[in-house]
């Protein structure tokens, strides 16, 4: 994915984030599909084409150019975010805090993570399988604090 | 009876229905099947590609030869009370050109499944 689209992606997600005003929030923005491992068991390295694997698994989501070929990439995103405003209750308990800038006083607590999975797939110059692998970094996507 | 009835069902329903929000956007336009088909293996140019979809997002360049790359998102979303769930799914569309500037091949394969309108943000 190039790096604009990505940038864009997340503010998007940033965007969508900060909209709300829950005093407790899950959120949760994923982007794409993850591939396994098995939906990929019909690459064998030496053999397989670019048009094969463009008709299992549909167009990639980059094309870069390396010395030796061609790199593509799938790749699929997760970003999850959880927050909790701890002081948002206590306007309810002394109505005078309606009158306050809510800055003065409140107090939250949130965190999360973006975690990736890409599928990447080298090429030779006619467009052969070299070899293909996976990043895994999923488990970096959670709700936090 | 009946009116009070009414009023709680109203009270209630506008106290669940609060914070509830479910939207779909789209970037792009979606491929459309016969302007792919129109594009003809080593016969359409550039300027017949542009003609059909329009500019490219971006243009690549491998081994001297162009790629043109179009692609499209689309995004849905839903929020109920405390949660919520952004799916968003992408379409990739690569025409590669020779280097005399004719169409070699066009990549677009299977496309993918519209994405879930979803708010329970656990799970897969």
């Amino acid at each position: 994915m190039p790096a604009r689209r990505r940038g864009l992606l997340i503010l998007l997600c940033l965007f969508t984030v900060l909209l709300e005003g829950c005093p407790l929030a899950w959120r949760r923005f994923t982007v794409n599909e993850i591939i396994h491992p098995e939906d990929v068991s019909f690459i064998v390295p030496g053999t397989t084409t670019l048009a094969d694997i463009v008709k299992n698994l549909g167009a990639p989501g980059s094309i870069r150019r390396v010395d030796s070929g061609t790199v593509v990439r799938y790749q699929f995103l997760d970003i999850k975010y959880f927050t909790v405003n701890i002081t948002r209750p206590l306007s309810l308990i002394y109505p005078v805090l309606e009158t306050v800038p809510s800055d003065l006083y409140q107090l939250t607590y949130s965190g999360g993570g973006l975690g990736t999975e890409e599928l990447q797939v080298e090429f030779d110059k006619n467009w052969v399988v070299v070899y293909y692998a996976f990043a895994h970094h999923q488990n970096a996507s959670r709700y936090g604090p | 009876m009946i009116l009070i009835r009414s009023l709680l069902f109203a009270a209630a329903a506008a106290t669940l229905i609060q914070g509830c929000a479910f939207f779909r956007a789209n970037y792009d336009d979606e491929f459309k099947q016969e302007d792919v088909e129109s594009i003809k293996i080593g016969a359409s140019t550039r300027q017949d590609v542009t003609n059909i979809l329009g500019a490219p997002e971006r243009v690549i360049e491998v081994h001297d030869k162009e790629i043109f790359h179009y692609y499209n998102y689309t995004l849905k979303s839903g929020t109920v009370l405390f949660f919520s769930r952004t799916n968003v799914v992408g379409n990739d569309l690569y025409v590669f050109f020779s280097s005399d500037g004719i169409v070699q091949q066009v990549v677009l394969g299977r496309q993918k499944p519209p994405p879930k309108l979803q708010f329970w943000p656990f799970g897969d």
